[in-house]
């Protein structure tokens, strides 16, 4: 499938030669040329709308008309919206969507008409919110039409919404007399005809709601001429037409709309260098926007252009700011980066927001998730053993009981097995409940990786979102001081959220090398239980300060036995060493 | 008033029909209100006496859709025409972004126009408004009667500031659109010298 394939074809007749320009329709014409001249600098995205018949169309694929015959190497894609979602719902059904979607995000201009049908379809919204950032992130170039302004679209996605705003908007109107005119004659000569004296002029008197209209009412002069053989007088136009009285309610709010739109795209236009900076300080500053950067030029001398391209890039950086602030609204709602408004609001500080946005996307990057299995139900060990009754009591009630649950005993015994069970568990309880599943070995190195993005900060809050942790296999970390650390703050941090944690080794938390004291006797301060084939079924660890009403949880029976009170010792009022009563079993 | 917000980007243009009683001012806005599509206009509010004239105003706001990216509205307002409703008057006057003058075409009505013209400027001298720079366009209402003077005539009177002048038949809408678009247009030029000094803050 090639470029040209995957989109309708540009009719060459729609150029910009043939398109007639009036006060109504000025400014959208000029700003189409700029585009069609500079792709990707002016402008971007440029937003057309007017109601049907007025010359989007025309507009639009005069831009892809110009680029491709002055720049044969960008690649042009137009399409309507409705045949761009088709081809993406026969590339879905072919199985190709993903090379669908590498060919139009390869394109540097998209042109795609009649936007208004995004009302209310997510999907296309979807499509086209990835198709824009991808295009837009090498500098390409959109252009939309529409037959209304954004904000009248039903159901837009805000973030395609502060996209589209973020170039320029232009609106086509009903055209005036004498544009009316000029594209009667224009159109005449374009089917080779002749009018005869003021027959465009008597055309033009009526009033045409658009463009096809005047069309068709100088199809049906020229149809006389051609099968009588003879020319139209200006007399007989009127008979031909209808009285321009029959339409003339209409033809005056038309008019008086004409003015409107003409009198202030004129006012737009010509406003002074200056005073369009000025404008545009007090703009951004009313939308909260830090301007020091357009008030540091405000009394050069500056020629259109400079103003121009000041206002781009000062534009642009906004608009990357917006997109910053909204990313970072959809990763995380309630981020606490969105208050930084002295950084979402400074495009001076563009970096800061970048690093913002990291932050936020290192956060809430995905925790390692649990394998997929086994189950409970799939256990090979005995159902019976009291660190398979105590994993399901910590599934089943988390956070307040067993926290942490350490399972220890020698590789192969069935560690991981019974965590992943447990995890499982959990997450049928709560789908939506965060879990983190890793080795030490990945906790440690993913904490080097964020020391060396110096993102500590976000690694630790994206850790802390886990209802469930679980670090299967905690003993490497007494190779590293720095994990051992966070990992302690992890402990503080479980406590005060309820977060469960879960660790497993292949020994006892008192047998762990390199673990500083205060670690190991939080390690040791849930339950402890010992997973070897071999080993009593014991709980070695029991807090005592359960709380209440929590019975009729169902939970294991835990039995203390002899050889928890030969080897092992009681906590209470964990986690403070001055404030428990150790018991010491000689 | 504010004219151009740019925190919401919307401009709102107030323009008021002013004129002496029965000169035309409410048919003017009846008429607009009957030919702008239903998408574009709000109920027409009118607070009339028992005999129909107007006792408050009329009001009868336009929204103008999305232009050059703002959301366009206008506001169309008429003033009681009667001498003892001068309160009123500068009460609908204040924030007005320009004037139409309706002027009686009936010879005999003449020296009401021009104590209403007075009365016009006087009010907005009230409200601090320079009459050599405010939008302000004129209409010889009720050109269709019987009897009445030229235009040419009346305007050595009546516009001794040379604005635009429109002859118009409101009741038949004849010139009420041309008087609305000339307005309209003296206002947006306005706006656009205002650019910049006439900002709301949000």
């Amino acid at each position: 499938m090639t470029q040209e394939s995957l989109s309708l074809g540009l009719d060459p007749r729609n150029t910009f030669d043939s398109y007639i320009v009036g006060t109504a329709n000025r400014l959208a014409a000029a700003a189409a040329k700029r585009v069609a001249e500079s792709p990707g600098v002016a402008y971007n995205p440029l937003f057309l709308y007017a109601e049907s018949g007025l010359g989007k169309t025309h507009l639009i694929m005069a831009i892809g008309n110009h680029i491709r015959r002055v720049h044969e190497n960008i690649e042009v894609v137009y399409d309507t919206l409705e045949h761009l979602m088709e081809g993406v719902m026969e590339a879905i059904q072919a199985g190709e969507r993903d090379a669908f979607r590498a060919r139009l995000r390869g394109a540097s201009v998209l042109l795609l008409d009649d936007v208004q049908f995004l009302a209310g379809r997510r999907g296309a919204q979807e499509e086209l919110l990835r198709s824009w950032d991808a295009l837009t992130a090498r500098g390409g170039q959109v252009v939309l039409a529409s037959d209304r302004p954004p904000a009248e679209i039903d159901g837009i996605d805000q973030r395609l919404l502060s996209r589209f705003s973020g170039g320029l908007m232009a609106d086509l109107s009903v055209p005036d007399y004498e544009t009316r005119v000029a594209i009667a004659r224009h159109k005449a000569e374009e089917r080779g005809h002749l009018l005869s004296a003021g027959v465009a002029e008597a055309i033009a008197k009526h009033a045409f709601g658009n463009v096809r209209e005047l069309q068709g009412a100088l199809n049906r002069i020229i149809a006389v001429q051609e099968l009588d053989r003879r020319p139209v007088s200006a007399e007989e136009v009127a008979d031909l037409l209808g009285r321009p009285a029959e339409v003339r309610a209409r033809d005056e709010f038309g008019s008086f709309m004409n003015e409107v739109v003409g009198t202030l795209g004129q006012a737009m236009a010509n406003v002074a260098p200056e005073q369009r900076i000025a404008d545009a300080v007090l703009r951004w500053e009313a939308e909260g926007y830090r301007t020091r950067r357009l008030e540091a030029v405000l009394h050069d001398d500056m020629t259109a252009e400079s103003a121009d391209a000041v206002l781009e890039t000062f534009e642009e950086a906004v608009a990357r700011l917006r997109q910053i602030a909204d990313t970072i609204r959809e990763l995380d709602p309630a981020a606490m980066e969105l208050s930084r408004l002295d950084v979402l609001r400074n495009p001076d500080r563009m970096e800061e927001a970048e690093s913002l946005l990291e932050q936020v996307r290192e956060r809430m990057r995905p925790l390692p998730p649990p394998p997929e299995g086994p189950r409970f139900e799939q256990l090979t060990l005995d159902r019976e053993l009291l660190a398979v009754r105590a994993a399901r009591a910590v599934a089943q009630q988390p956070g307040d009981r067993y926290n942490p649950f350490f399972v220890h005993a020698p590789a192969g015994a069935g560690k991981t097995s019974l965590v992943t069970a447990l995890a499982l568990l959990f997450r049928e309880r709560d789908r939506d409940a965060v879990i983190g599943f890793l080795t030490g070995e990945d906790f440690a190195a993913e904490l080097i990786g964020a020391l060396k993005r110096n993102q500590v900060d976000s690694w630790r809050a994206r850790y802390r979102r886990a209802r469930l942790l679980i670090i299967d296999g905690v003993d490497p970390l007494g190779q590293t001081e720095r994990a051992q650390e966070e990992l302690f703050h992890f402990f503080d941090n479980a406590r005060r959220s309820g977060v469960q944690l879960v660790f497993t080794a292949d020994r006892p938390p008192h047998e762990l090398s390199g673990f500083e004291d205060r670690l190991r006797t939080r390690l040791e301060s849930g339950l402890v239980v010992d997973l070897t084939p071999s080993a009593p079924d014991t709980a070695v660890v029991v807090d005592l300060d359960e709380p209440a009403g929590v019975s009729e949880v169902e939970e294991p029976a835990l039995q203390v036995d002899d050889w928890f009170l030969n080897r092992e010792k009681l906590l209470w009022h964990w986690p403070y060493m001055q404030d428990s009563l150790v018991q010491e079993q000689d | 008033m504010s004219l151009v917000n740019y925190s919401t980007r919307e401009i709102t243009c107030k323009i008021v029909y002013y004129g002496p009683g029965r000169s035309g001012k409410t048919s003017n806005l009846q008429y607009v209100h009957g030919y702008v599509p239903e998408e574009r206009k709000g109920p027409m509010v009118s607070l009339a006496t028992e005999t129909d004239r107007t006792l408050f105003f009329d009001f009868l706001p336009l929204d103008l859709g999305t232009i050059s990216g703002f959301r366009t509205r206008m506001q169309l307002y008429t003033v009681p025409g009667q001498v003892y409703y001068n309160a009123t008057r500068r009460l609908v006057l204040r924030g007005a972004d320009g004037v139409v003058f309706i002027a009686d075409s009936q010879p005999e009505q003449w020296d009401e126009n021009i104590e209403s013209l007075r009365n016009l400027h006087e009010n907005l001298l009230e409200e601090d408004i320079d009459l050599k720079t405010f939008p302000m366009v004129i209409q010889y209402n009720k050109r269709d009667l019987p009897g009445v003077l030229p235009i040419a005539q009346r305007d050595d009177t009546l516009n001794f500031r040379g604005v635009p002048a429109f002859p118009a038949a409101a009741v038949t809408g004849e010139g009420v659109f041309d008087t609305l678009k000339a307005a309209s247009k003296l206002v947006l030029q306005s706006l656009s010298r205002r650019f910049g000094q006439d900002i709301q803050q949000p």
